[in-house]
């Protein structure tokens, strides 16, 4: 019965944990989703400087957002949230692997303006990322699998 | 439910920041970005020529950049300033000053009331 107790309060913290980092993930896709979405034109125009995208500006800049605000419903139902951990992890890692490739060979990195994170520069943008990489790890190690038959804390 | 409070406080959180920040402005205001590639650079004559090959049209009341003072970036202007207000593709009727810090150069100046400008970091 002791055994029982330890046993489901450390799910308690575990879920508490991967359910915050969550929140702040969510916090994350549902802004910058929200922003591109407020101006699609100037994204889409934005995408046009990106070597690899140029010709396929006007359909990325929609897909990209609905692919974020696919991942904050995933993140923001608990039955999908580890999936949505799943995606988020997916995104962050083309995401980063977008700025380092931008960093080594665009001959001129375009201007990083608008939402919140207009004070960051390229490089100050993947630490972010790796920041929120790791804690999108964090949390899908700290996600608690529950064997079948045993019962979720509330 | 308890699940849900991350989730919901996020929610909130962004629509939150929306609501308070997307304030209309007044008029119309034509952002132009500084285009390196096109214009052979940041030196103080390159920026400081107004053509639509060094300053590029971007979009209407688009956010400025960082303003870290040490390569062009964004200009906002009025519709007095642009050749035209239903397809505006130029500047015209304005200066620009710049100075060069280090290898590239900034703006720090705009001529014309109502105009505004921002650099980013080199």
């Amino acid at each position: 019965m002791k055994l029982c107790n330890r046993k489901s309060r450390k799910y308690v913290w575990r879920t508490w944990i991967s359910d915050g980092i969550s929140g702040s993930l969510l916090l994350v896709f549902l802004y910058t989703a929200v922003n591109k979405l407020s101006n699609v034109e100037a994204f889409s125009m934005g995408l046009k400087e990106v070597p690899l995208l140029k010709q396929h500006s006007e359909p990325v800049a929609w897909a990209i957002p609905i692919a974020e605000l696919s991942i904050v419903l995933l993140l923001f139902l608990p039955a999908t949230r580890l999936w949505g951990l799943f995606a988020s992890l997916t995104a962050l890692l083309f995401f980063t692997g977008y700025l380092l490739y931008m960093i080594a060979y665009a001959p001129h990195l375009p201007c990083s303006c608008g939402g919140v994170l207009n004070s960051l520069g390229w490089k100050e943008h993947v630490l972010l990322n790796l920041f929120l990489l790791l804690l999108n790890t964090g949390a899908l190690l700290l996600y608690p699998v529950y064997s079948p038959g045993e019962r979720t804390p509330p | 439910m308890k699940r849900y409070i991350f989730s919901l406080a996020a929610v909130v959180i962004v629509i939150g920041s929306f609501a308070f920040n997307n304030i209309t402005p007044t008029q119309d205001m034509f952002v132009f970005e500084y285009d390196p590639a096109a214009s052979g650079g940041y030196s103080k004559p390159a920026v400081e020529n107004i053509s639509n090959s060094n300053w590029k049209y971007k979009g209407k009341n688009l956010s400025l950049c960082e303003n870290r003072n040490e390569k062009a970036c964004r200009v906002a202007v009025t519709s007095a300033y642009v050749n035209s207000s239903s397809n505006p593709t130029a500047l015209q009727g304005i200066e620009i000053g710049a100075t060069l810090s280090g290898a590239t150069a900034h703006v720090v100046s705009i001529s014309g009331s109502g105009n505004a400008y921002s650099n980013q970091r080199d």
